[in-house]
């Protein structure tokens, strides 16, 4: 009996050891790296630049464009308004889509089976009637009729045409001074939020970038300074549990990169007048996991190259990379089915995908198995980080 | 005393035990077949050039790296299947400098009590003192980035000292410090044996060692002398003394040297350093053990001849001495 006591004493000794380290290791960083601005401005910097660059390269490219079908039946004045919103979705930050006008839509839907357009929005009769019937629940509907909606650049056009009808909503309303007798519906995708306005994209990309990078660069930078300054020598020889060791520095990452994704979001709604929708809490529980995957492979570039400017730089680099991957920059299906293959394989195609979905389609069944993946995928690379540190990282 | 009983009484002493250690690289042999004891209370020094092997004791003793062949023990516990039982034992000051620029000398001391779980009330007394100590006391709060490299040496020094280590590990902690610096630290080596810790010292300042050791391995991958006192080894390896004066540089093709020492006494030079255009100072070291025979004919015939001679001095060889002796190598900085 004494001894099962004695047990339960020395695991709850253990247990308290281990957070009593994972303290003092939390509390060192926190205080080097208030000090040490090299630390904040790696993680800010790049995704700032990154804004700038792609923001620049978007508004000077001309990318390939995909045409979507509209039929509008009503040819009412009102109808043919909406038409011009959709004919205008394409911005200068995002040129790639255009429409083309057909008279009926069976024509239309024989062209859609043909796969040579990426969509039909159909404007039924009726819509101008519906609208200013008067009646609140009698609204103008707009059906966006896609066959692929796995589709990224689909995804990307519902997104838009979203964009496009909120927006129509809210202009056109402002002009007749009533919400419910001038409100559209989208057919085929979820009701977006009216107190939102003109959410971009792009925004979510730069989001993405900052959970790859932050985890990255912090976990990265965190241990490679204890090798430059050989500090890792009074950690080697000290009783200190490796395990927490590991988590100091992950979850420094994981701090840090909540800091200046805060900062960075901040920013953005002041610019770009981004806000925030979506369910806050998966969006925060996301981001934490996919920062501290990635202050664990960033642990290992650390553990790699063991100085801090080298270990920057090669950051930024798999940063890009990922974020690549993650179809951020643009629609993967572009470069081929192997690459879209190849993204499931990277924990931020997850990420992203649950940041678009909680911005623009919130869905429970959708978010959820990816943030199980997220979960899984978290576990095993902390593992396999922490088994290789441990392993390798404290032997001279 | 029977020589069983000073055996047995030198066997209690022993705190650590190297037995056969090797430690091969995919490309070469860093230690080859090492076994000595360390005994308490002692300052031990591991002496030699750089690349015989020093760090890697250090690093295998302290369980950093595992010896390819052998066995380290301290008491009775193996430095790798027991690590975690020894760790607190040592206190180990490697040959880096490896402090935490960005936190103040205080805050380094406090974050290595920490991680050995000092009580708090303990720890900041034992840090006060050994502030003191060190003479950083006034600098305590002063970001460690800025100290001089003898001050990061003391705070290295006075870390290691903090969780109160039976034996305190030192790598080569005088490298690259001023003299001034150096002597202090020396200073603070010298008293820890009175406070009951045991020494381990790697250098290859020479002087270090001779003005530090208690006992000593000269080591060059394998251990090429000891482990013994300082004065046995000189013995062992030069039973004679040495003469060493200054004369003019016209003497290096007189008689005087050329058939007096050196034919008729069976002197041999060991050293020859010119001082000017006129003077130089030769060592002749003579083979045989009359040294104060050999002396008076020295002096004799110096006189009888005038031969210029000035700061005569009877020397033992130095460890560098020893060591070129041993090793038919100069030492290697």
């Amino acid at each position: 009996m004494s001894s099962v006591l004695d047990d339960h004493k020395k695991v709850a000794y253990k247990i308290k050891k281990w957070f009593r380290d994972l303290r003092t290791l939390l509390k060192k960083d926190l205080i080097s790296t208030k000090r040490v601005k090299k630390y904040f401005f790696s993680g800010v910097i790049p995704p700032l630049v990154m804004l700038f660059v792609f923001t620049l390269f978007l508004q000077i490219s001309n990318p390939e464009t995909y045409t979507v079908i509209v039929v509008d039946d009503d040819k009412s004045q009102i109808s043919e308004i909406m038409v011009d919103y959709v004919a205008n979705i394409s911005s200068d930050f995002a040129p790639w889509f255009t429409i083309i006008e057909i008279d009926t839509f069976d024509e239309a839907v024989a062209l859609l089976q043909d796969f040579i357009y990426l969509g039909l929005i159909y404007i039924p009769s009726g819509f101008e009637a519906n609208i200013t019937s008067g009646i609140p629940d009698q609204k103008g509907m707009v059906y966006l009729i896609v066959q692929n909606i796995n589709n990224d650049y689909v995804k990307n056009y519902m997104q838009r045409l979203d964009e496009a009808v909120l927006t129509f909503n809210e202009e056109v309303h402002v002009s007749a001074g009533s919400v419910d007798l001038f409100a559209v519906n989208l057919e085929k995708t979820y009701v977006i939020d009216q107190s939102v306005t003109n959410a971009k994209s792009i925004t979510l990309g730069i989001i993405a970038m900052y959970g790859i990078i932050c985890g990255l660069v912090f976990g990265a930078l965190n241990i490679a300074k204890e090798y430059e300054d050989n500090t890792i020598l009074e950690i080697a020889n000290s009783p200190v549990r490796r395990t927490a060791y590991m988590a100091s520095k992950q979850l420094i990452a994981v701090v840090l990169g909540g800091l200046v994704i805060l900062i960075l979001s901040i920013l953005l709604f002041l610019l770009f007048h981004i806000e925030f929708r979506g369910d806050l809490s998966i969006v925060i529980i996301s981001f934490v996991l996919i920062t501290w995957i990635h202050s664990g492979i960033g642990c290992l570039i650390g553990l790699k190259f063991k100085r801090t400017m080298p270990v920057i730089l090669v950051c930024i680099i798999v940063s890009m990379l990922l974020w690549f991957f993650t179809g951020g920059f643009a629609p993967l299906n572009i470069l081929g089915e192997s690459v879209v293959l190849f993204s499931r394989f990277i924990p931020a195609t997850y990420w992203t995908e649950i940041l678009v979905a909680e911005t623009l389609y919130p869905s429970f069944s959708y978010v959820m198995p990816r943030l199980a993946i997220l979960i899984i995928l978290s576990i095993v690379i902390t593992l396999f980080s922490w088994y290789l540190i441990s392993k390798e990282g404290f032997r001279s | 005393m029977s020589e069983s009983v000073i055996n047995k009484q030198n066997k209690q002493q022993e705190l650590i035990t190297i037995k056969n250690i090797t430690k091969e690289y995919p490309n070469t042999v860093a230690l080859e077949d090492i076994s000595f004891n360390i005994r308490k209370g002692e300052i031990f020094c591991i002496i030699g050039p750089n690349g015989a092997g020093k760090s890697t004791i250090v690093k295998i003793l302290t369980g950093q790296i595992k010896a390819s062949k052998g066995e380290i023990r301290v008491h009775e516990f193996h430095t790798i299947k027991d690590r975690k039982k020894i760790l607190g034992m040592f206190g180990l000051v490697p040959q880096e400098i490896a402090l935490y620029n960005e936190l103040t000398g205080r805050e380094n001391l406090e974050f290595h009590g920490r991680l050995f779980n000092l009580s708090k009330h303990f720890m900041n007394q034992k840090i006060d003192e050994l502030l003191i100590m060190a003479g950083l006391i006034d600098r305590q709060h002063d970001l460690v980035k800025t100290y001089s490299g003898g001050m990061k040496r003391r705070l290295q020094l006075i870390r290691a000292l903090l969780h109160e280590p039976e034996i305190v590990i030192l790598d080569e902690p005088t490298l690259g410090v001023d003299v001034q610096s150096r002597n202090a630290i020396h200073k603070y080596i010298r008293d820890l044996p009175s406070k009951g810790k045991t020494v381990v010292l790697t250098t290859n300042y020479m002087e270090e060692a001779e003005r530090l050791a208690d006992r000593l391995i000269i080591l060059d991958t394998q251990i090429i002398d000891g482990p013994g006192r300082l004065l046995e080894i000189q013995e062992r390896v030069f039973p004679n003394l040495i003469i060493e004066f200054k004369t003019e540089r016209a003497m290096l093709k007189s008689d005087f040297l050329t058939i007096f020492l050196q034919k008729e006494l069976k002197g041999k030079v060991i050293s020859e350093k010119v001082m000017s255009e006129k003077h130089v100072i030769l060592q002749i070291i003579f083979d045989t053990i009359h040294t104060e025979e050999i002396f008076g004919k020295f002096i004799a015939y110096a006189k009888a001849n005038d031969i210029p001679i000035e700061e005569f001095t009877l020397k033992r060889p130095n460890l560098e001495d020893v060591f070129i002796k041993l090793t038919g190598k100069e030492f290697r900085e």
